[in-house]
């Protein structure tokens, strides 16, 4: 069976990119979001979608099945893949999940196939899920400096409007550098109690900046190829499937921005610091004394200032 | 899988060895021990020098002196310009600065006299380095050179943290392919090592060698030893004191890494990770702390008899691991009690009756626990 690639981060990471551009390695298959992690039924799964605007399910999953189903991703297809999905909502998820995999094995024979589903890392039973339908998947924690995670989340928000989350503890608006730092420590619980080298970590701003030196080094990690061609192919994001906003009926699965501009940008990703926004006594009207000491110290685990 | 070695450990610690801040040198086929002991005055402590011999086979004390607490000591065996011999020197220092002990036949000290690198404002000097023909030391950022431990001179051979300001420390010093290497403390972005040529001029012109806690970043803060073994330098991280059972914030990450003259570096024992300089797996194929992540650190890395010892504090006990080549390692039973009472490893010493383990005070031992190694 097609073992997987699970990459694990918060949400406005570069999960988009580097899922895509790891997925186009010639050996590996790259999936959109599928959001399967968040519930043991199809069913609960389908509740959760509507209850965030999408009750036809979630659009990375219906493309992919329409992708698996007839080759192609138009609004035909996807309709017909909501009415299979409609059909199953009694499944399991990991009975689809299966699914996938066995039609992405008898069609493409990947050796891995790489997915991302940033919700998958707000919860630790979502990510508790993953490995226990996957034990033996690989996990990627890819990683991205605090304060751009938070400008990129707020531009998004701003963009589609929802009730901000809340703080359980304080009953307060849960800023973003909260939001960012729980998910991180949610992806480490869990990865370390992995056995040796099935989780790594890498900062989205290395591997963007550097693609010449990481992706052959994931690529040897997983057991793939580290040719210059397979990492030439990698370097092409814009070829997959689902580097487009989708057919109407299922836009979305990643990223807006990635989906209008699928490629690749060469240049060094900037990496701000924390305390330039310290030092203006920004993070001070966000966040209270223990929090910022507890989000500096993450901040310089993860390899930022 | 067993490299075959058999130490036995035995306890040769005297109630009169002190109880802290030990140092260890061989000088004239004998061991000396520097230590220090608690006095009836908090501000002072008591500063002894002990000798042991096969001859002698117990502690005998040779010096004795009060000075400023708190103090750390280091003995070095150094034939300075003008000596006629190799010659023991002990470096004191304290708050109040350093001051240098010489003694041609490890029964007499004469004082040299204080260390300063400013009028006024002596360093407290960690760690007496003899390269070719100067010492070396540190204190605080900053890595001190004289020529002589007898001029009272004492010169900055670096810029302070290496013009990183988040380097608050040099941990480590040690001499390797005909250079000087310099670990540091780095609490924000993780240890650094550099090197430099110590016939260059002053302050010397430093490299950086390996950075960002070897891409562990902060988890990496500190050296906690480094060893010449083999053509290979083998540096060890630790956390900064003993930690409580780990939390995400306070997870360790005791890695063992090994860099070679051309400073192309290993991941021995520790986490793999992505790097600028490619994939890193230990070769250990053993994850950090010999695949213990309650373990505070190597508290040292000795070369004894063609082998490369490191030892590890855990939580609630003391591991000695040994390797004949580099990347097979295996544990070395130790007859020590692990009841979770004992001191910390503060001192190592690989010497001609064996390797040297010290300890410091615990509830059960009130002076040094000092082990020695007989394969």
């Amino acid at each position: 069976m097609t073992e997987l690639l699970i990459i694990l981060c918060p949400p406005r990471s570069f999960s988009s990119v580097v899922s895509t551009v790891i997925g186009q390695h010639p050996e590996m298959y790259g999936l959109p979001e599928l959001h399967l992690f968040v519930g043991d039924t199809m069913e609960d799964v389908m509740r959760r979608e509507a209850r965030r605007g999408k009750p036809q399910g979630p659009p990375g999953l219906l493309r992919t099945l329409a992708q698996l189903h007839d080759g192609a991703q138009t609004a035909e297809t996807v309709l017909e893949a909501r009415l299979w999905l409609d059909e199953r909502r009694h499944w399991y998820t990991k009975k689809l999940y299966d699914y996938l995999l066995q039609k992405l094995e008898a069609s493409f024979h990947p050796k891995l196939v790489v997915e991302k589903s940033p919700i998958t890392v707000l919860k630790p039973q979502y990510i508790e899920r993953a490995y226990a339908f996957f034990p033996k998947a690989y996990f990627l924690h890819l990683t991205r400096h605090p304060i751009a995670t938070r400008a990129s989340l707020q531009e998004f928000r701003d963009r589609k409007p929802k009730p901000k989350r809340m703080n359980p503890e304080t009953g307060l608006p849960l800023d973003y550098f909260v939001a960012w730092a729980l998910a991180h420590k949610n992806i480490l619980n869990f990865t370390r109690t992995l056995p040796l080298a099935q989780s790594l970590q890498i900062k989205g701003e290395d591997l963007l900046s550097e693609p010449d030196v990481y992706l052959p080094q994931i690529a040897e990690w997983l057991g793939l190829r580290t040719d210059a061609e397979a990492v030439m192919a990698m370097k092409h994001p814009e070829h997959s499937p689902y580097a487009n906003r989708g057919p109407w009926g299922a836009r979305g699965g990643n990223d807006g921005k990635f989906m209008r501009s699928p490629h690749l940008r060469e240049g060094r990703v900037r990496e701000p610091t924390l305390k330039a926004m310290l030092d203006k006594g920004e993070l001070q009207r966000v966040l209270d004394g223990d929090c910022i000491e507890e989000l500096f110290e993450l901040t310089h685990q993860l390899g930022y200032q | 899988m067993s490299l075959g070695v058999s130490e036995r450990f035995e306890q040769i610690n005297s109630e009169a060895a002190g109880q802290a801040a030990p140092s260890i040198a061989v000088f004239q086929d004998r061991l000396y021990l520097a230590s220090v002991c608690d006095s009836s005055d908090e501000s002072q402590s008591s500063v002894k020098i002990l000798v042991y011999g096969a001859d002698l086979a117990c502690w005998v004390e040779v010096y004795q002196s009060l000075e400023f607490a708190p103090v750390n000591l280091g003995l070095l065996v150094f034939q300075a310009a003008g000596d006629l011999a190799p010659t023991l020197y002990t470096i004191l220092s304290s708050a109040a600065g350093s001051k240098i002990l010489r003694s041609e036949d490890g029964q007499t000290f004469r004082w040299l006299g204080e260390a300063a690198a400013d009028p006024g404002n002596p360093p407290s000097l960690r760690q007496l380095l003899a390269v070719q023909d100067r010492l070396y030391a540190h204190s605080g950022s900053l890595i001190y050179v004289s020529d002589s431990p007898g001029s009272q001179s004492w010169q900055a051979a670096n810029l302070p943290g290496f013009s990183d300001p988040a380097n608050t420390s040099v941990s480590g010093l040690v001499a390797f392919n005909h250079q000087l290497y310099a670990a540091t403390v780095n609490a924000e972005r993780g240890f650094q090592v550099w090197k430099t040529q110590t016939t260059a001029p002053l302050p010397h012109h430093w490299q950086p060698v390996l950075v960002q806690g070897a891409y562990r970043y902060s988890l990496n803060r500190q050296i906690g030893a480094m060893a010449v073994f083999k053509q290979h330098l083998y540096v060890a991280s630790q956390v900064p004191e003993p930690r409580k059972i780990p939390t995400l914030l306070d997870d360790t990450a005791s890695e063992l890494i090994r860099i070679d003259s051309d400073d192309h570096w290993q991941l021995i024992v520790g986490v793999p990770r992505f790097s600028p300089q490619g994939l890193k797996v230990p070769l250990a194929v053993l994850s950090s702390g010999f695949d213990d992540p309650q373990t505070w650190g190597f508290q040292c890395l000795k070369v004894h008899r063609g082998r490369l010892y490191a030892g590890v504090q855990k939580q609630t006990e003391f591991e000695l691991w040994v390797t004949e080549e580099g990347e097979l390692w295996t544990q070395v039973p130790l007859n020590r009690s692990n009841d979770g009472l004992n001191g910390r490893l503060c001192a190592a010493a690989s010497t001609p009756l064996g390797l040297l383990l010290a300890f410091g005070q615990s509830p059960t031992t009130p002076h040094l626990e000092i082990w020695l190694g007989e394969s």
